[in-house]
């Protein structure tokens, strides 16, 4: 790892329009938080002979989270915001659990919630737990804004739907249904080896429908198998519809698991990786169902959900 | 925007460096600055080692560059002394606990911990090991160091109760 970067131009424009002009040029980057960009400029896979500063413009600061509304983070929101705020941790579970995880803890000090989405690292946490919860980024160019799923976002290895100079302005998600809860859970090891499988991890959004406890609506998502978070259609489909049970959820999980392609060709990896997916996939399911149901605060015991 | 001169406000005092923007805070502190405290291990965010407060609120000093770092109130482990020289109660409690061995790891630990007793006066052994769990000490364990922060607590509400 090299030991110093490699000196580049910066810049801190104040309006969206002089950042996009200052970014048009090639190797430019913006920075927003600067863990990722300084990291990847300190390995050396980042290079960029100019870098524009997203701290100084104004209105990309903008936070709000309502149940009845919807959440809205702009992409200057540091990660800590959403973790201190009492309705994401209530109504945004899945996401509350995901940045409650970050290691090491200084990162939601300094990251934003953008800026980890952008940065496209196959193997984090909050991209899985914002597809779970149906997120949208709005993308500003020069040509005005345009609303991105989050599912449409991610189109390669490292690659994003973000065309340069278009900067993410803010990412939004709808309010969840009253009778809705999400989940996210992973299981995280050491790696030893450079094959080893060291983490794989799951979200999952469920609405129930309380009367009947049948399952109405869900999202299942497996992350850190592909480049991206994979929504699992098969699985959702296979739980809408039925009781809200441990047996529909280890069902679905099953499908899950099938749906999965395989990543290496090293049997036991495979093994184990089903078998984490297998386990994840049931146990946010049916975490997500039972909060959906017991309207319950998950922002209580949050301490004893092991990471 | 290359070579310039850069304002810090650190430890209450403004300071002022020659850096360019490539600068990371970390090398700024310690060469520019000369506060050495502060420690530069991972210089990748994973080992806490070079913890600062940034506007009472820690963050990795390696992966901050310093031109960023300008209008931010910083704290580093040289200012937890107060004005007479005297040690933090927290420092007192590290040696006390023999809380340190080789010593890399300690600043780190001194400033997730006293950002932590500014938060909440009175932490839970959960809340110690929650709030030092971005910092790695490879040589003494943690035993010791969440005695000594807990140990630091309670003296520092201790001083400040009044006597019935």
């Amino acid at each position: 790892m090299g030991r110093v970067l490699q000196p580049f131009e910066y810049f801190e424009p104040t309006t969206l329009d002089e950042a996009q002009k200052l970014a048009a040029g090639n190797g430019a980057q913006y920075i927003a938080g600067g863990c990722e960009l300084v990291l990847g400029m300190r390995r050396g896979t980042a290079r960029p002979q100019r870098v524009v500063s997203l701290s100084r413009i104004a209105g990309l600061d903008g936070f709000s989270c309502h149940p009845k509304i919807g959440l809205d983070v702009g992409a200057q929101v540091l990660l800590r915001v959403l973790a201190n705020d009492i309705w994401v941790a209530k109504r945004w579970a899945a996401l509350h659990e995901a940045i409650d995880q970050l290691h090491p803890p200084h990162i939601a000090n300094m990251g934003t919630l953008v800026g980890n989405l952008c940065c496209a690292t196959p193997y984090y946490d909050i991209p899985t737990a914002l597809m779970a919860l149906r997120a949208e980024l709005t993308l500003t160019g020069p040509k005005g804004e345009r609303q991105v799923a989050i599912e449409d976002f991610y189109t390669g290895p490292g690659a994003t739907a973000v065309t340069a100079p278009e900067v993410v302005t803010k990412l939004t998600t709808p309010p969840p249904d009253a009778n809705a809860a999400s989940a996210f859970r992973k299981i995280y090891r050491t790696r030893r080896r450079h094959d080893d499988l060291h983490k794989i991890n799951a979200a999952a959004y469920v609405t129930l429908d309380t009367e009947s406890d049948v399952v109405t609506d869900a999202t299942v998502v497996i992350g850190s198998w592909d480049f991206k978070p994979v929504r699992i259609a098969a699985a959702e489909s296979a739980v809408t519809g039925a009781p809200a049970t441990t047996e529909s959820y280890v069902k679905a999980a099953s499908i899950a698991v099938d749906a999965m392609e395989p990543l290496t060709d090293v049997a036991w990896i495979e093994d184990v990786r089903a078998q984490h997916a297998r386990v994840l996939v049931r146990d946010v399911l049916e975490q997500a169902a039972s909060r959906a149901r017991s309207k319950y605060d998950p922002a209580e015991d949050l301490d004893t959900i092991e990471g | 925007m290359t070579k310039q001169i850069a304002t810090f406000k650190v430890n209450g005092r403004t300071r002022e460096a020659i850096v360019e923007p490539h600068m990371l805070l970390v090398d700024v502190l310690r060469d520019h600055l000369g506060l050495t405290g502060t420690k530069r291990a991972c210089a990748s965010g994973n080992c806490g080692a070079c913890t600062v407060l940034a506007d009472g609120i820690p963050i990795c000093s390696c992966l901050t560059l310093a031109v960023r770092a300008q209008d931010r109130e910083l704290t580093t482990v040289e200012g937890l002394v107060d004005s007479q020289g005297n040690l933090h109660p927290l420092q007192k409690a590290f040696i006390t606990h023999c809380a340190s061995q080789c010593g890399y790891c300690t600043a780190g630990m001194l400033m997730s911990a006293s950002a932590l007793l500014n938060a909440d006066p009175r932490p839970t052994e959960e809340d110690v090991k929650r709030s030092i769990s971005g910092n790695l000490c490879r040589c003494t364990g943690y035993v010791k160091i969440v005695e000594a922060i807990l140990d630091a607590a309670n003296e520092m509400t201790d001083a400040k109760e009044i006597p019935a």
